[in-house]
């Protein structure tokens, strides 16, 4: 017997078993079903550079510089938009694209600062009084720069954001397409799927010189994925706020304590799993909460309460998608 | 821009969607539960992606959480699979003359999990030894140990078969 002939034998037949044409739709289906996280320890960075994506460039049909009318915002203010010296958010980029099957609507924000910042004469009665309040009063040549710098930091962050999730989403449709294909999927199973992504924003908060806004980013197709960015600016110290500027020093205690009271609350009214919290089968190390720090991601609400966020799995299932609790000052 | 762990994952998995399937097959020759394994797999690799630390390493990795599917597999379903051989058995030979290959191929199946791994990593999907050890998470030694005695007893159940 000739050992290495039977053996490539063997292999030949190993080669030719018969692929059932369900594993590439089952393989896709597992992947839809998890989601890159995002890296929760992950520094956000700060990049000046603009990376704009070709498609994106292609597509732009508008370009608007409408003033932001987020609904919370409006009835919060009821004017004009203005934070510290005077910076408001502005729709910097909007467009709609629908090319090579991937429909895309993107509404890209920037925070303004204006150039007359300096001056406080021209403003009306209730800006002026917005100005106060945030203890405004007036700005320095230098500190105009450093706001400007500090906004200009945000914003080239956001675009890169977007601009980044948009590439990512047109490259996964098109690859996992290509490989559908190529392991032998036919036109009619792919049946004309097509991929939705859309990016949008919301000024949650926005009093004296403290902004909060949410950017959301999604890609609907075979399950829906979604990453949203939290935005808390104070624009008298040029700096991103954390949970501990706005509950003090004992932040976490506090929010720890809620947190899980209302973890265990939705447990019982609406069956939700928390892992490590009203879950605590061990077997499988899940993650879950583990208590909050100065990287967790909130929003404010229009009573100036933070509302802790977690992104979808990061504290339980899939199904229960972002999870938000919001903490009573 | 660079690729991120879980890119990289994921572009692996699709590409290499078909061998999956071989050797989830060459542990439980039945085609819902092969396809069970790779979907499970897919799902332990991507829920647990971080634990991935070089992304170069993705090959044996994969492998890695694949076998231990397919070994699990077998472990929960021992029973019902262990009164099935002599049925199989029956059906193959009743129904057809094995294919060039079947025949080798179908002992290197019935080998014990172990010896089995080690077989289709290194003949069938062209591992090295040392790939083996990392899939397996043993040394190179046991992998020729079991090599060895794989294809001893290969040879003998060819030979009186």
């Amino acid at each position: 017997m000739n050992k290495n002939k039977r053996i490539e034998e063997a292999r030949d037949f190993y080669e030719n078993i018969e692929i059932p044409k369900e594993l590439s739709e089952r393989v896709e289906k597992a992947i839809a079903e998890h989601p890159e996280k995002e890296e929760r320890a992950e520094k956000k960075i700060l990049s000046i550079g603009r990376t704009i994506t070709a498609a994106a460039a292609a597509a732009v049909v508008c370009f608007t510089a409408a003033l932001n009318t987020s609904e919370a915002f409006a009835k919060e203010a009821g004017e004009l938009p203005v934070i510290g010296g005077l910076a408001r958010v502005l729709t910097i980029r909007s467009y709609e694209s629908h090319e090579n099957d991937v429909n895309i609507a993107v509404r890209v924000p920037a925070v303004e600062v204006e150039e007359n910042a300096g001056s406080q004469e021209n403003l009306s009665e209730a800006e002026q009084e917005t100005l106060q309040e945030g203890g405004m009063e007036t700005m320095t040549a230098e500190q105009l720069a450093e706001q400007k710098e500090f906004t200009g930091d945000i914003n080239a962050e956001i675009e890169k954001i977007v601009d980044e999730f948009v590439k990512k989403a047109e490259q996964d449709f098109a690859e996992s397409k290509e490989a559908f294909f190529a392991t032998g999927g036919t036109e009619e199973e792919w049946g004309g799927r097509e991929m939705d992504v859309q990016t949008d924003y919301e000024v949650k908060y926005q009093k004296g010189s403290v902004l909060s806004m949410v950017l959301t980013l999604n890609e609907v197709w075979v399950a829906a994925y979604g990453e949203q960015y939290y935005y808390n600016l104070d624009l008298s110290t040029n700096r991103e706020l954390t949970l501990k500027d706005v509950l003090g020093e004992d932040y976490q205690r506090i929010a720890d304590e809620t947190i899980v009271a209302q973890m265990y609350e939705r447990a019982e009214s609406e069956g939700y799993v928390y892992w490590g919290v009203t879950d605590t089968d061990d077997e499988i190390d899940m993650g879950g909460f583990d208590g909050v720090d100065e990287e967790t991601k909130f929003y404010l609400n229009e009573q100036g309460n933070p509302v802790v966020c977690f992104a979808k799995y990061e504290v339980g299932p899939g199904y229960m998608g972002v999870q938000e609790f919001e903490i009573v000052k | 821009m660079k690729k991120s762990k879980y890119d990289v994952i994921v572009k692996h998995i699709l590409e290499n969607q078909a061998k999956s399937y071989r050797i989830a097959y060459s542990y439980v020759p039945e085609k819902e539960a092969a396809l069970d394994i790779v979907q499970n797999a897919i799902c332990k690799a991507l829920e647990n992606y971080s634990s991935l630390r070089k992304e170069e390493a993705v090959k044996s990795w994969f492998y890695k959480i694949l076998v231990n599917e397919a070994v699990q597999y077998i472990r929960k379903n021992r029973r019902e699979i262990s009164c099935e051989p002599e049925k199989i058995k029956e059906e193959v030979y009743v129904e057809r003359a094995y294919e060039p290959g079947e025949e080798v191929y179908r002992k290197v199946c019935e080998l014990p999990e172990q010896m089995r791994t080690v077989v289709l990593l290194h003949y069938f999907e062209q591992l090295t030894l040392k790939e083996i050890a990392e899939v397996t998470d043993t040394n190179l030694n046991t992998v020729k140990t079991r090599l060895y005695a794989a294809l001893k007893r290969l040879k003998t159940m060819v030979e009186i078969g």
